[in-house]
């Protein structure tokens, strides 16, 4: 028994690896793989492990993904502990010493800017929250742009035979990026200074790109579901500064918050964070396109 | 359920508060969980970035970083002075269990209340090459070393060895610390063939993902004979499992396991696992455990904090040789647990085993406060191979602080 285990680990150990020199890169959300697809186009093969409509600090340590990472070149990923519930678990057992090296492992949150880095020491007693700052971010359109650049760095270093067509990808992604922030915020701007109301704590920086102000949540600390006197505390702060909306992620059951913005004559929008948390969110770009749409109509109903 | 057990129910179905996510997989911690490796990764305890992140500008030329800023890396230069001698400390944390106990089954402990185990976990990467993990428990019998090992991550592709003690890659419900099983006790199979804490022992475990297009993963464990596995031992005559076997016999264990998405919401695993050693003090009589588990996971993930199914089977067929010739026994659990709202969990669980014959039934409503904290009603009901009936309570609260270690799945 003893030497014939031995001999079938060595067997299936020699196998050789996968011939193709096709960069493979996975990417932990929807939203970091649609801007990895802006930069690299069809030179790498691109998989992401959540869906745009998952809730991204909950998913599945599915052994599925780890056929996917067993097998990357590189691994994106958001960072900030954001996928800490899952990704660690993942990476222990896709046993794929070169996601181990920082050669082959992009954390997105070094580049982008970073809200609400905690400056007290941080406990559960306040909740979910993220001991190193919000790592929502990709929701402002110009850490989108870090973002992109990152990657774009990332895989010149990995694949230099690439790196001009990586130059070309981010020249033409940025200036579309840019033709397409002044187009949103054009839109936005006689919204300026609006004071919403969000389900969790997703969008600091879309707040603050887009000049509206956050005066509350559904949650009373971020992953705490909320109490009947949080609930009342929150209809009254909407009522007394007619907060006009309420958005809440998709995946949050929607029965609280339509309650809450019935009582507190807002309007409940459900506000996708990523690309794919719509059949019609393709990419990073019609991310912004649907949310900004979704905002400007509602606000127009409003008057 | 009590009056205020109804009450905190409709709270709960009212505002749909917290749950686990993830079934076995780790709970999503606001503070640093065991980095997977030696390597900058998210999870690892980085002190506010070094470098603050510039504002992008309005419309910079595109430009290629030719080194892109490096992903943390918890270095002294990279951390804050003052955490500085955090930063490499192994992550602790603390599971607890707290059991009461009533009714009249006498197998079971005869004080109402016991802390019947605190679980300490220290774990972190102890260079680029390898990671450390070890879990202590203590118990009101003493204090036992319930795993301790090192994993070597970059020996070969697709490949992890552990050196150690660890707890047996026996089908999937061995493998779980018993503070974290969702259940107060343990299924009679489990406990009759391979004792109250399960299948553990000091050695190698390979663990090999087969390189094909579905999920096929393969381990190979050598180690000493299973310590206080009835089945791999003989009972002392004060009542103690006394590990079959001299210093050259070992134990030997290989596992096939395979996973598969049957649709996006369901998916099912199913492993084969043999077992052999022996069982005598003289190495002459051998025992095998032949297992076969199969999980059935069901959770709509654009709602996976609100519902959720599992239903796991396991079932063991054991032979022992004996000097009078051999004894088979077959022994089997299946247990299923509904997650109906988003803090509350129900579950049923079904034993078998035969030779003696016992037959038993568990059914439990836990209540999860956070991911972090679980307060368990618990009911069982055996049925002896006398024919006496066992009736049991019990009320279980478990709580875990600090980043406990990832779970497979």
């Amino acid at each position: 028994m003893k030497p014939r285990i031995l001999v079938a680990i060595l067997l299936l150990t020699a196998t050789p690896l996968f011939a193709d020199r096709t960069l493979r890169v996975v990417t932990t959300t929807a939203d970091l793989a649609s801007l990895t697809r802006e930069v690299a186009g069809n030179r790498v093969e691109i998989a992401s492990l959540a869906k745009g409509y998952q809730d991204p600090h909950f998913v599945d340590p599915k052994p599925s993904y780890l056929i996917q990472l067993s097998r990357a070149d590189l691994l994106i990923a958001v960072g900030l502990e954001l996928e800490v519930g899952w990704l660690p678990a993942l990476l222990q057992q896709a046993r794929n010493p070169k996601l181990l090296t920082p050669t082959s492992y992009l954390d997105t949150s070094t580049t982008a800017e970073i809200l609400e880095r905690p400056r007290e020491q941080v406990t559960r007693a306040s909740g979910d929250v993220h001991p190193f700052g919000n790592p929502h971010y990709w929701l402002d359109p110009d850490n989108g742009r870090a973002i992109a650049r990152a990657i774009a760095g990332k895989l010149s270093a990995l694949d230099h035979a690439g790196a001009d067509s990586y130059r070309q990808n981010l020249a033409a992604f940025e200036e579309r990026l840019t033709a397409k922030e002044r187009e949103w915020d054009t839109a936005m701007a006689p919204y300026a200074g609006t004071e919403i109301v969000t389900y969790h704590n997703s969008w600091p920086n879309f707040a603050r790109h887009f000049k509206l102000k956050v005066v509350g949540y559904v949650e009373p600390k971020p992953g705490v579901p909320a109490g009947p006197a949080h609930v009342g505390g929150l209809i009254q702060t909407m009522r007394s500064r007619r907060v006009p909306l309420l958005l809440m992620e998709p995946y949050f059951d929607s029965k609280l918050p339509k309650f809450i913005a019935e009582k507190a004559g807002a309007t409940l929008l459900v506000f996708p964070p990523s690309v794919g948390g719509e059949p019609e969110i393709k990419d990073y770009f019609s991310l912004f396109d649907y949310d900004l749409g979704l905002f400007v109509k509602a606000m127009q109903q409003r008057k | 359920m009590s009056r205020s057990g109804t009450f905190l129910l409709v709270l709960s179905l009212g505002l749909a508060p917290a749950a686990a996510a993830l079934d076995e997989g780790p709970p999503p911690t606001p503070t640093p969980t065991p980095a997977a490796g030696p390597s900058p990764s998210p999870q690892e305890p980085t002190p506010a970035a070094p470098e603050p992140a510039p504002a992008v500008p309005e419309t910079p030329p595109p430009a290629l970083e030719p080194t892109p800023p490096p992903a943390p890396t918890p270095t002294l230069a990279g951390a804050a002075p003052q955490q500085a001698s955090n930063v490499l400390n192994p992550n602790i944390s603390l599971v607890g269990n707290l059991v009461g106990v009533s009714g009249g089954d006498r197998s079971l402990p005869d004080r109402a209340f016991d802390l019947s185990e605190l679980e300490l976990g220290i774990q972190a990467p102890i260079d680029p090459y390898a990671r450390a993990d070890a879990f202590i428990a203590f118990t009101p019998e003493g204090i036992d070393i319930e795993e301790g090992y090192v994993t070597f991550l970059t020996l070969a592709r697709s490949f992890n060895l552990k050196v150690g003690k660890f707890r047996s890659n026996f089908g999937k419900f061995n493998r779980t610390h018993p503070p974290e099983t969702p259940f107060a006790d343990r299924p009679i199979a489990a406990e009759r063939f391979f004792g109250e804490e399960g299948l553990a022992a000091v050695g190698l475990s390979g663990s090999y993902l087969v390189p094909t297009a579905f999920y096929l993963n393969i381990d190979a464990e050598i180690t000493t004979i299973w310590d206080e596995a009835p089945l791999f031992g003989e009972e002392t005559t004060e009542g103690e499992i006394r590990s079959g076997g001299r210093r050259r016999d070992l134990g030997y264990l290989f596992r096939a396991s395979t996973y598969v998405d049957l649709t996006e919401r369901t998916n099912g695993t199913l492993g084969v696992t043999f077992a052999r050693g022996v069982h005598d003090p003289e190495g002459e009589l051998a025992s095998d455990a032949l297992g076969v588990d199969f999980t059935l996971r069901w959770k709509d993930p654009r709602r996976a904090i609100y519902r959720s199914f599992i239903w796991q089977t396991e079932g063991y067929f054991t032979r022992r040789e004996e000097d009078s010739g051999r004894d088979d026994a077959f022994g089997a659990f299946s247990y299923a647990e509904f997650q109906f709202a988003r803090r509350w969990r129900v579950g049923l669980r079904g034993d078998y085993v035969e030779s003696p014959e016992e037959k038993g039934a568990l059914a439990y409503l836990t209540f999860w406060p956070s991911e972090f904290s679980a307060l368990s009603a618990q009911a069982r009901l055996i049925r002896r191979p006398d024919g006496r009936d066992d009736y049991a309570g019990f009320l279980r609260l478990t709580f875990n602080i600090g980043p406990h270690g990832a779970h497979p799945f």
